[in-house]
């Protein structure tokens, strides 16, 4: 009892910390209204913290928040024009910027080769994703991403998987595979080729060829992914397939990501392998090399799942090199809960007060 | 002539990035998918790749040279998608074999083709396809007005090009790993898709 007192109050504790430095940081500008949609937003991230702190289950309240940013953001950025929202600043797109990170790079060094360093300051937010790479890790992509509740939110429809998806190793390799090819074709043609031709999240034909059969090519690619692999995939199977099979971002957190200090990793003298964290894995992180033998891949979004569903507690997020790692669950959700509420808090206190009508 | 070669060469390295870049994305998935681990195993397929580049410039300056009176615009453009689409065609053929490699029909495919032989036609076929430089250089082409000339220029284009194939031989380092060469095969596979996709809507354009 006394433990779990203790173990509340450190919870409150943090959450508490969570909020004043979050509002600290989103607070900066806006009028009355929109001050308080941020403290609001504030006290809704550090409420999950809470939760996560109190009962020990970080997927179930990271996906609540995760599925409330996608659809803020979809209020936001993709609605805007049915809700007559005026002056909507389009969103800094970090799935675009990973598709075109050559374009980027060259972008960088003409602003500073000309001198011209305001150009630059705006292209560094290309940095902060990096920046939060090295920190959370691909947790990014399980927790600040604001496209990735889309998926998720539909593989939460169904109850159980319909299908059973097994995902070989080679086509788990496919995002990187299409990272590198969008890499040298974006950096060729000087156009974002993945917004082009094949994000399903775009919802906008900006981005379309002024030739009719070409258009409709597009229009075929676009329309497939959606459907296919955000909205009735992840509701069959429960797995985030747009996220797993073909974001390219996805493809790049993995690489960058082992920077990140943060590791699931299963510890093999407690796994009983049962095989309960592959099942739950929402993005095919989870190989097993013989029956008795589980891993966790470069692909670990960070989520929570398995350390949830593991009867044995053997999956842990550990820190340090091997032998002498510690466990820093506690430190990585604080870094993770202040990473999505600074990025999403500056759009959803907007967001919200749109909503009922006050923006 | 020396006028001719100064040129050639200058405009194969000043718009070789580019150029480099088209011929990446078809030769480095096949290189880490099918390159050797040492680096002399690597450079007889980039020897063999470039071989087919030298081939099929010194064949464009020549075919154009010899037919100066037709209609140049859709010569260009047509028999550039056209290559494109071989191109593209040969990628794809190569990727799906490798990828099913377990059938009986591939293996029996794979030892016919002998994969070595593979280079050359990418070299070949890429080496004509429309990337902005390559068509730079036909343009050049034009007003030269002799098939020497074209020759000359095309085959100086062709070196100056060559010096950003050099990174090529490295990947011999990369192709150590089974994933490496499993993300090559993957490469190839959308290269080739991509590139016949282009030559086909080029040619409905054109």
């Amino acid at each position: 009892m006394a433990r779990h007192t203790k173990a509340v109050s450190a919870g409150l504790f943090l959450a508490l910390f969570i909020a004043l430095a979050l509002f600290s940081f989103i607070s900066a500008g806006g009028d009355r209204p929109i001050l308080f949609a941020k403290l609001l937003w504030s006290l809704v991230v550090a409420y999950i913290g809470l939760c996560i702190y109190r009962y020990g289950a970080i997927s179930k309240f990271r996906s609540i928040l995760f599925i409330l940013i996608a659809f803020f953001f979809f209020i936001e950025f993709k609605l805007f024009r049915f809700l007559s929202i005026e002056n909507c600043v389009p969103p800094y797109c970090h799935i675009a910027q990973a598709s075109t990170l050559f374009n980027f790079i060259h972008s960088q060094y003409l602003a500073l080769a000309s001198g011209e360093w305001r150009t630059w300051g705006v292209l560094t937010l290309g940095f902060l994703w990096l920046l939060i790479m090295f920190t959370i890790g691909q947790g990014i992509c399980s927790w600040v991403c604001f496209y990735g509740g889309w998926d998720e939110a539909c593989s939460k429809l169904s109850r159980r998987p319909l299908v059973r998806l097994k995902v070989s190793k080679s086509w788990r390799d496919f995002p990187i595979a299409f990272l590198i090819f969008l890499l040298i074709i974006s950096f060729l043609q000087g156009l974002p080729f993945f917004c082009n031709w094949f994000c399903p999240l775009k919802l906008t034909e900006a981005f379309w060829d002024t030739h009719p059969s070409i258009r409709i090519v597009q229009a075929v690619l676009f329309w497939s992914i959606l459907a296919g692999l955000v909205i009735v995939l992840p509701v069959l199977t429960k797995k985030r397939t747009f996220c797993s099979m073909i974001c390219p971002f996805g493809a790049l957190a993995s690489i960058c990501g082992k920077a990140s200090p943060y590791k699931v990793t299963i510890d093999r003298h407690k796994c009983v392998s049962c095989g309960k964290c592959g099942e739950v894995c929402p993005v095919f992180a989870v190989e097993n090399k013989n029956p008795d033998e589980y891993k966790i891949s470069d692909f670990c979004n960070r989520c929570g799942r398995c350390i949830d569903v593991c009867p044995a507690d053997a999956i842990h997020i550990l820190s340090g090199p091997a032998g002498g790692q510690i466990d820093t669950r506690d430190i990585f959700i604080f870094l993770a809960l202040l990473t999505t509420g600074v990025i999403s808090g500056t759009f959803v206190p907007r967001a919200m007060l749109q909503l009922i009508g006050l923006k | 002539m020396i006028r001719i070669i100064f040129e050639g060469v200058m405009l194969g390295v000043s718009a070789g990035v580019y150029c480099a870049g088209t011929c990446l994305v078809f030769f480095m998935p096949y290189l880490l998918a099918e390159g050797e681990q040492r680096m002399s195993g690597n450079l007889k397929k980039i020897s063999l790749f470039m071989l087919g580049r030298l081939i099929a410039y010194i064949g464009f300056a020549l075919i154009v040279g010899l037919v100066m009176s037709a209609n140049r615009s859709i010569f260009t453009a047509r028999f550039s998608h056209i290559a494109l689409i071989m191109a593209s065609s040969v990628m794809l053929v190569y990727a799906l074999a490798h990828n099913f490699s377990g059938s009986q029909a591939c293996v029996s495919f794979l030892r016919k083709a002998r994969l070595m032989r593979i280079p050359f036609f990418l070299g070949l076929f890429t080496g004509l396809n429309p990337c902005p430089p390559f068509l730079v250089g036909a343009a050049r082409l034009w007003t030269i007005n002799d098939i020497f000339g074209g020759v000359v220029l095309f085959s100086a284009f062709f070196l100056g090009t060559s010096v950003y194939m050099i990174p090529l031989a490295f990947v011999s380092y990369l192709n150590r790993s089974e994933r490496v060469r499993r993300i090559g095969v993957i490469m190839a596979m959308l290269s080739g898709v991509w590139f016949l996709f282009i030559g086909i809507s080029g040619l409905i354009r054109s």
